[in-house]
């Protein structure tokens, strides 16, 4: 684990002194972390890269602000968290600046969404077809229900972040609860 | 289920979501993204130490090469500009200066001091002729006066003095009589170079024609705005540029160069020409364009007034411009739930004589040979520009340094 930490470290500062190698390497310990998020904002896979290469590309411009913790074995966790901040930053302004004029309280069109039939979706639901679940949904539930469930966000940080109301947040969650219910129940 | 069975299956889902391993390919991407972003960073820094250079460059190879510039004069210099001004004298017997140096016998006395202390036997012989400079140039205490004078033609004007202008302000002969004392006979250190004409030649100076130095180089560089339309106005970018001018007339000069920059801005997709392949084209917005450019400006000034120090000319002419990149995002309409689409262009276009240029420009004049520039600008173009056909115009505001030669 020393070693780890002192890798990363060495790490955090070739990247500081924007060293190709250190931010190579950086990038390859982070990017599956990083997909996990952008793919999560947006509507397919295209778009998830290029929000994640935004992402990339916004850590190493900060990453001379990120201070680490001074526990070293606090190190990866710390920068973990940055990062998913940054990637979940990158990925809603994406999804803000092409969706400026949509209407966040807007009824959505449910889209049928088809896949294998399976007989018990929580044992054998395959974790990409929930994860296209969740793209299926409208930006505006899919942004509230991945800030709240997945990234743990409060309603109140989400409502800044959204520029929304609170009250529009939870109705948006507790709609986006029911979408994915509903498809989980048509998938089934 | 539940709300929370929902939460934890998603939530389970998204931290054990394998997601496609592209990680090379998208690498590749970024880092070259990376260093176009050093690139952009710095790129200002880059320009502005990149014409310092050149200027000290090309002003170095100028200022090497050109001759008899030093006026304070290396041994070589001196003993050229001796030479070359004493050639002018000798070739000019009817100087009025020594035609009255010569005929009076009564105004040549420092002369014939001259001759005396330097231990001539023949002093009669020396006084009904010019002086001889050679001679006197031998002499170390006389050299420095002489060497003077020459200097002061010689040096400050690479033509043949006239000698009209050398003729005595006061009576003949005494215009000299304050580079010696009186009584001792000696000259007057004080005096070493401040003959009469050398005060003349030192007013006259002021007053050379510029067209004397019909070339000057200019090292340019400012902030830049373009705009589609005058619909919007993004930040400005930063260009630099290297121009040569030539005066071919006292009032008339032509101007060239190129230019390094970038031409940002942001277009209506009206205005914008899309290709028959662009998917979706009826749902896109707005186009954000970022291009880099190499301008090359060819321009006709007229000079509307210029006294010492103070030159005010107005500028008009052509530019070409040659997109070295050119990037284009496309926005779509927020409705359509289409994400922005980003795409790049290599060399592909260029617009040859395309553009107008309109700029009055101020010089004010550090010394003869060097000058500064404030030229605000406009640029409207007479034909579509780029990638988009875009009516694309531009304003900013140069400021540079020129070196006159």
């Amino acid at each position: 684990m020393g070693v780890q930490h002192e890798g990363l470290i060495h790490v955090l500062q070739g990247c500081k002194q924007g060293q190709r190698d250190s931010q190579q390497a950086l990038y390859n310990r982070f990017y599956k972390l990083s997909m996990r998020i952008c793919v999560r904002y947006v509507r397919n896979e295209e778009d998830a890269l290029e929000a994640m290469q935004d992402g990339f590309i916004k850590v190493f411009r900060q990453i001379k602000n990120f201070e680490p913790p001074r526990d070293p074995d606090m190190t990866c966790a710390s920068l973990y968290g940055w990062i998913r901040k940054i990637m979940v930053y990158t990925s809603i302004n994406q999804f803000r600046k092409s969706q400026r004029q949509i209407s966040w309280e807007g009824e959505e069109k449910l889209m049928h969404y088809e896949t294998a039939t399976n007989e018990n979706p929580l044992d054998k639901m395959a974790y990409e077809d929930l994860i296209k679940m969740i793209q299926q949904l409208t930006p505006a539930y899919r942004s509230v229900f991945n800030l709240f469930v997945i990234d743990g966000f409060s309603h109140e940080e989400i409502a800044g972040l959204l520029n929304i109301s609170v009250s529009t947040s939870k109705s948006n969650l507790l709609r986006a609860r029911e979408k994915l219910r509903q498809m989980i129940k048509n998938d089934t | 289920m539940s709300e929370e069975e929902i939460d934890a299956l998603f939530q389970e889902a998204a931290s054990s979501f394998q997601p496609p391993d592209k990680k090379k390919e998208i690498w590749g991407l970024l880092e070259r993204r990376l260093n176009k972003n050093v690139w952009h960073q710095h790129r200002n820094i880059y320009r502005i130490t990149a014409a310092v250079l050149m200027f000290l460059i090309v002003a170095g190879i100028i200022l090497y090469f050109r001759p008899e510039r030093n006026i304070n004069g290396t041994k070589k210099n001196l003993t050229e500009g001796i030479l070359k001004g004493q050639r002018n004298m000798e070739n000019n017997q009817k100087s009025d200066n020594y035609n009255l140096l010569s005929k009076k016998r009564g105004t040549v006395n420092h002369w014939e001091n001259i001759y005396a202390r330097k231990g001539f036997k023949n002093q009669s012989s020396t006084l009904n002729k010019k002086p001889d400079t050679k001679e006197l140039n031998n002499n170390h205490n006389h050299k420095v006066p002489i060497v003077q004078s020459m200097n002061s033609i010689t040096f400050f004007s690479k033509k043949k003095p006239d000698y009209k202008q050398l003729q005595p302000i006061s009576s003949p002969g005494t215009q000299y009589q304050h580079l010696f004392d009186n009584k001792s006979h000696q000259p007057v250190k004080e005096s070493i170079g401040s003959l009469a004409f050398s005060k003349r030649t030192k007013n006259d100076k002021k007053k050379e024609p510029e067209s004397e130095r019909p070339y000057s180089l200019q090292i340019i560089t400012g902030p830049d705005w373009c705009t589609v339309k005058l619909r919007q106005w993004r930040k400005p970018t930063w260009n630099i540029g290297l121009l040569v001018r030539y005066r071919f007339a006292s009032r008339w000069t032509v101007e060239t160069g190129i230019f390094n920059g970038d031409k940002d801005y942001n277009s209506h997709s009206k205005y914008f020409k899309f290709s028959d392949n662009t998917p979706d084209r009826d749902d896109i917005n707005e186009v954000s364009a970022e291009s880099h450019v190499l301008t090359v400006p060819l321009d006709i000034i007229y000079n509307l007034s210029q006294n010492e120090h103070h030159s005010l000319s107005i500028s008009l002419g052509l530019s070409s411009y040659w997109f070295l990149t050119e990037e284009y995002t496309y926005h779509y309409k927020g409705s359509t739930g289409l994400t922005d689409k980003h795409f790049e262009l290599e060399n592909i276009n260029k617009n040859i004589l395309s553009i107008i240029n309109i700029s009055p420009a101020y010089e004010y004049y550090l010394n003869k040979r060097v000058s500064f520039i404030a030229e605000p600008y406009f640029q409207l173009p007479v034909s579509k520009i780029g990638y988009g056909s875009v009516s694309m115009q531009s304003a900013g505001l140069n400021i540079g340094a020129a070196y006159h030669f």
